[in-house]
């Protein structure tokens, strides 16, 4: 019988691959920076679930070939999730909260392009759908 | 003399305030200021009723939190790994860890990453890059909500807010204590800060410590059976 230590044991051995992964991809796109002075900051808290949070500070990491490489990370872990938000520190929050769910089968897009300077404004991922 | 003449000489008899309106209108002041009094009064006991409220919110938090705290410290204590090896079937101590359970010595090298889960009062990417004492790092690391089992990460900025928050609160607290670099921090100074955080008046820290607080609330409330009366 499995229980909720076994899915403990499971959810940190997960997440910490996971996150040995994403940060191995991620170091190869851009610098990591916590406070949002950089590319990107992957939160290191594991919360329990089975998510990731990956914050991007530049918006050149949203291009669809990285997101791509985001998404594959997830390959033998389809219950897992990526959480992408979008803060640039200059913008603060002037923009609204926006950013990308990326699953091994699809991608939910929540950006809003709208505020986006207009070379990034054409973004699309494939296989993606609307957020709520 | 004029001193000597009556003062009111000088008035009608007819602009003369009669005797009863002034009469009324002592009393309609005393009733104004009966019901001032009263509200007053009602004002403070709501205010004593709102800070009543708080109160018992903070401490239904903090209970929750050491409660939370006291399972991952179990957790932790207990040293438990699922790949640890067991006594073989058969033998003497069939099936108990054969070794290593809360055995690991102690690394004196800064972890590369949080190890405890949960949500860090103060987040590691900060407390791993201040130059801090061993001791001082570790109070940091163990100031740990445990696993959170009601918390969905969003897309929100709360988080990256919440740490930069958390270093702005850092440097108030050296300064105030009049610390100048963080190798100075005690592991009673990093104490007394991982409380101030918690009890922060700091909105970008108040509330997103108070969102993870509900959250958990509400998911270990959904988890209590009804009773069907």
């Amino acid at each position: 019988m499995q229980t909720q230590d076994d899915d403990d044991a499971e959810q940190v051995r997960v997440w910490e691959i996971l996150y040995a992964r994403l940060k191995r991809t991620l170091d190869k796109l851009g610098r990591e920076d916590w406070r949002g002075r950089a590319d990107y900051w992957l939160i290191s808290d594991n919360w329990g679930s089975k998510q990731h949070k990956l914050y991007i500070t530049n918006l050149d990491l949203l291009a669809p070939s990285v997101v791509k490489q985001l998404q594959n990370t997830l390959a033998g872990f389809p219950d897992w999730e990526i959480v992408v938000a979008v803060y640039l520190e200059e913008k603060g929050y002037s923009w609204p909260d926006m950013g990308l769910i990326v699953r091994g089968h699809e991608i939910i897009d929540e950006l809003q392009r709208q505020y986006f300077p207009t070379q990034y404004q054409g973004i699309k991922y494939d296989g993606s759908r609307h957020g709520p | 003399m004029s001193s000597d003449r009556p003062r009111k000489k000088y008035l009608k008899p007819e602009n003369e305030m009669p005797e009863t309106s002034l009469r009324e209108l002592k009393d309609c002041h005393e009733k104004i200021q009966a019901e001032i009094t009263e509200l007053k009064r009602l004002v403070a006991l709501r205010r004593r009723e709102r800070v009543s409220r708080e109160m018992k919110y903070r401490l239904a938090g903090l209970r929750f939190e050491r409660a939370l705290i006291r399972h991952a410290d179990v957790c932790l204590k207990a040293g438990f790994r699922r790949d640890q090896p067991r006594w073989p079937k058969r033998t003497e101590g069939a099936g108990r860890w054969s070794g290593g359970a809360g055995t690991e010595a102690p690394s004196t090298e800064p972890p590369a990453r949080p190890k405890s889960r949960g949500h860090h009062f103060v987040p590691g990417e900060f407390y791993r890059n201040e130059p801090l004492r061993d001791e001082t790092r570790n109070v940091f690391e163990k100031a740990v909500t445990g696993p959170l089992r009601g918390q969905q990460h969003r897309n929100s900025k709360e988080h990256i807010t919440y740490t930069k928050a958390v270093e702005e609160a850092f440097e108030q607290f050296k300064s105030r204590n009049g610390i100048v670099h963080s190798e100075d921090v005690t592991p009673e100074h990093a104490k007394k800060f991982v409380d101030e955080i918690r009890n922060s008046r700091d909105s970008r820290i108040r509330n997103f410590n108070l969102k993870i607080y509900m959250r958990e609330f509400q998911f270990y409330l959904r988890r209590i059976p009804r009773r069907i009366e």
